[in-house]
């Protein structure tokens, strides 16, 4: 096993030095750079040029890479020109953000696609199944930014209910976990409702196939209470088969939380992506692509070894 | 021992939970959250370009000059008073006293000569603090010399008028030399100046807040707190106002404005800017050459249409170069006749074009002062089919349409939008408008318009040190520019500003800066109730 999670650690290396390479060479061939975006309707020539070689743009490419390479060994990622600051600092600042909702948002779609799912297969072709399958298909289908306008505008203006945008109340000096909670519930429940449809679309066929298993039939046969049946034996299989499916969506919804981010101006790392890449800030950008791609790789590992421990039948390959 | 039972109790006591206190929370009395546009860049005023971050820095510091309310006039600021010599080159400020940073060092000559040398001299030891990239606005000065403590002299190497007016600009205004060795390059995320608030807090992403400066000279802020919130996207910051979450909004898109007049318990303020967007008209190849045409497409446009219909009301029609927020330099009811199809079409006519002919119009799809570019060039295009003008339009983002642009107008584009903000009548014309300021030589005039009588009046301007002298230059430049026709010149910024109606004391000026000083609030009902009435700033 340890070595599995070692080969797949070292895979981790080439992956991103993929994804770096072609982030700084798209970066390079997009048209604009931060001396033109900070400069604006002023940056003639000249001074675009001076500002080019004292934010160090004047290198081709390829070198500015190597030195962010060499860079990136000694565990520095650069200083960002649109935020003035280094980009190790900015990124970590804004991971934490995109880690708390993206876990609430995997919480919530697991919790409430796997109950969709095994609610459809138990009520199996009748009318629940019939209703929680549009849900669903609503769920899959509907914009996620879109939806969030919609929760924004009915608790947040209408209700008032729960605060419209933010991670905290910024007026208070000391803001709790409740305060917190309140802010989490309207983009963490935007973000989770597609994944909660894809999750519960799957959740639903792999419950049907799992209830009509041998041994969960023989589970049955033996005079087992409903409810043990499935808490215990059936949602174990249905979950073992849904965790490549849940680790794909977590990667999703870290991704997917740009939008989100953006709506309700979670100060998270996708907002910050979007930010920087309009003001093409390339090691901000790189940084935080770097983390992304890190923690995308990370949560499809961990939902595989989760995989391993519960399908015993996965563990030989 | 049944599961079913217990899930609706389980998400109704996570409900109640989440819900606890679950009315609308307001900020309190003394604090007042701004909703900006955008997550600040830095709080070094000399390193910052972006008007988003200049509505901060005019709270935390202060100038030696400023500007008189209401207006675009340089008034005293940090310096009480200012001689200037006969021939245009020396400037001696007398600063006031007893002026202390928020760090608690003193304010004299010696800070105000560190600023400019910082800025100015790459040989200075905190020069790489910077880039400083509107340091050119000083690249007359040539030195600085400390008189006594609280008198400063200004060299420049020639006359240059504007120079008062830069001073007035947030790159003028004056950090604590003491907090820029302290902090050096990161001295833009903890700001320390002389104005009415001091710097507490900057979460990225969440908050920038401010405190009260009680060691204040002048008369001290009504609030206790500021809090600038970025909110980029625009319907959420719409969400937010109407939520609570915000006590004012700042650049709303037109439509949110329109429905926020007249609504209960808000109030709209709009000023109109120092702004001019405007089109482009390539001078050097295809049919703009002929000042018929560019003449007939003037005719052809109405603007009073897109500022009313397209805009719905938040800019207002221009017409000279030099946008009319500089009311003592512009000409009033230049080319008020309004649109003339009719004309434009005999026009064209007498320009060997009766059938009509195609042209092709760039434009970006946003930007800084482009309002809304592609809605703005879809109605120029319905404008300009009227007279036979079969306009192609074609967009780009706006980095990439800038580095289009300023490169100049080639064959394949006859028309480009633009838009710029200034803060003295000389940059736009000095900038885009010379036969020396051809891109090739690293100017603005990407439409290539050259007219040397222009030039000696920019140049007549800029060297005059009496103010009437340089407004008939001016005025003059106005005139014969909107004969040329090398821009067709549409409209000028309405700046909006949404506010709960319980804040109070709060003006919009034509700089677009946001001095928040005499703004307070009033939790009566009666305000609260009252309709919104429109209040626009003074100098229009």
């Amino acid at each position: 096993m340890s070595r599995y999670i070692i080969h797949r650690l070292l895979l981790l290396l080439p992956v991103l030095l993929g994804v770096t390479l072609v982030v700084f060479g798209v970066m390079s061939l997009v048209p604009g750079d931060p001396a033109l975006a900070i400069l604006g309707p002023y940056g003639t020539p000249e001074r675009l040029a001076e500002l080019r070689s004292e934010l160090g743009l004047d290198r081709p490419w390829p070198v500015r890479y190597l030195g962010w390479l060499g860079g990136l060994l000694g565990g520095d990622l650069g200083r960002s020109v649109s935020l003035e600051r280094p980009v190790l600092d900015a990124v970590l600042g804004r991971l934490g953000p995109t880690l708390l909702l993206a876990g609430a948002a995997l919480l919530l779609s697991v919790v409430l696609g796997l109950a969709a799912g095994l609610l459809a297969a138990l009520r199996h072709n009748r009318t629940a199944d019939r209703l929680v399958t549009l849900a669903v298909l609503l769920g899959i289908s509907l914009p996620s930014f879109w939806l969030g306008l919609l929760l924004i505008l009915l608790f947040a203006v209408w209700l008032g209910w729960l605060p419209a945008s933010g991670m905290t109340t910024v007026w208070l000096d000391h803001a709790g976990a409740a305060d917190l909670m309140r802010h989490l519930t309207l983009p963490a429940l935007s973000l989770a409702l597609v994944a909660a449809g894809v999750i519960g679309r799957i959740g639903r066929a792999a419950a049907i196939d799992v209830l009509a298993a041998d041994h969960i039939r023989l589970c049955r046969a033996r005079g087992i209470a409903g409810p043990r049946v499935l808490l215990v034996h059936a949602l174990k299989g249905v979950l073992a088969r849904l965790m490549p499916v849940i680790g794909l969506q977590a990667g999703f919804l870290i991704g997917g939380a740009v939008y989100i981010e953006t709506i309700f101006q979670w100060p998270g790392l996708g907002r910050m992506l979007v930010d920087a890449i309009a003001a093409r800030d390339l090691l901000l950008v790189q940084g935080g692509v770097l983390v992304l791609a890190v923690a995308y790789v990370l949560v499809n590992l961990a939902a595989d070894l989760f995989q391993h421990w519960l399908d015993p039948r996965t563990r030989t390959t | 021992m049944s599961f079913a039972p217990r899930a609706p109790a389980i998400v109704g006591l996570c409900l109640v939970l989440v819900c606890s206190g679950c009315t609308r929370q307001l900020p309190p009395a003394d604090t007042l959250v701004v909703g900006q546009v955008a997550e600040p860049r830095s709080l070094d005023p000399q390193v910052t370009t972006a008007l988003n971050d200049f509505r901060i820095l005019v709270n935390l510091y202060e100038g030696l000059v400023g500007y008189r309310s209401g207006t675009l006039e340089p008034a005293p600021a940090l310096a009480r008073s200012w001689t200037v010599s006969d021939d245009g080159l020396v400037y001696d400020f007398g600063l006031r006293p007893g002026v202390r940073f928020h760090d608690g060092t003193p304010f004299d000559a010696d800070a105000v000569r560190f600023n400019f040398e910082r800025m100015l001299d790459p040989a200075h030891p905190y020069h790489d603090t910077g880039p400083f990239p509107l340091a050119f606005f000083f690249e007359r000065v040539e030195r600085v010399e400390v008189v006594d403590p609280l008198t400063v002299r200004v060299r420049l190497d020639a006359p240059f008028a504007p120079f008062l007016s830069n001073l007035a600009y947030p790159t003028g205004l004056i950090v604590s030399p003491a907090a820029v060795r302290r902090w050096g390059k990161d001295f833009g995320r903890h700001p320390s100046g002389t104005g009415p608030f001091r710097f507490v807090d900057w979460e990225p992403g969440r908050r920038v807040e401010l405190a009260r400066f009680d060691g204040y000279p002048g008369e001290p802020a009504a609030l206790a707190r500021l809090i600038f919130r970025p909110v980029t996207d625009p319907m959420t910051r719409v969400a937010e106002l109407m939520a609570g979450g915000l006590d004012l909004a700042l650049e709303l898109p037109p439509d949110s404005v329109s429905a926020f007049r007249g609504r209960r318990g808000y109030r709209v303020l709009e000023a109109t800017g120092p702004h001019l967007w405007f089109l482009i008209l390539n001078t050097r190849k295809g049919p703009l050459r002929d000042v018929r045409v560019r003449r007939a497409l003037d005719l052809a446009i109405d603007k009073q249409s897109l500022v009313r219909d397209v805009l719905q009301g938040t800019a207002e029609v221009a017409a000279g170069p030099i946008p009319a927020a500089f009311s003592w330099a512009a000409v009033a009811g230049l080319g008020s006749a309004g649109p003339g199809p009719e004309r434009a079409r005999a026009l064209l006519a007498e320009a060997g074009h009766p059938e009509g002919l195609q042209l092709r119009l760039l434009v970006p799809r946003g930007g800084s002062g482009m309002l809304s570019p592609l809605a703005m060039a879809a109605a120029i295009q319905g404008d300009l089919a009227r007279v036979g003008i079969d306009l192609a339009i074609e967009s780009f983002e706006w980095n990439a349409y800038l580095a289009r642009v300023n490169a100049g107008l080639d064959a394949d584009a006859d028309l480009a939008a633009m838009a710029w903000m200034t803060n003295d009548p000389d940059t736009l014309p000095y900038l885009a408008l010379r036969c020396d300021a051809l891109p090739e030589q690293g100017g603005f005039n990407s439409g290539y318009y050259c007219n040397p009588e222009a030039d000696a009046l920019i140049e007549q301007a800029r060297r005059a040190t009496d103010r009437t002298e340089r407004a008939r230059a001016y005025q003059a430049l106005a005139r014969l520019v909107h004969a040329d026709r090398p821009w067709i010149i549409v409209a000028s910024w309405r700046q909006n500003l949404v506010s709960r109606a319980v804040v109070r004391g709060l003006r919009l000026e034509p700089s677009f800066f946001l001095r928040l000083n005499h703004t307070y609030k009033q939790a009566d009902d009666a305000v609260a109730g009252r309709r919104s009435e429109p209040h626009r700033a003074a100098a229009r």
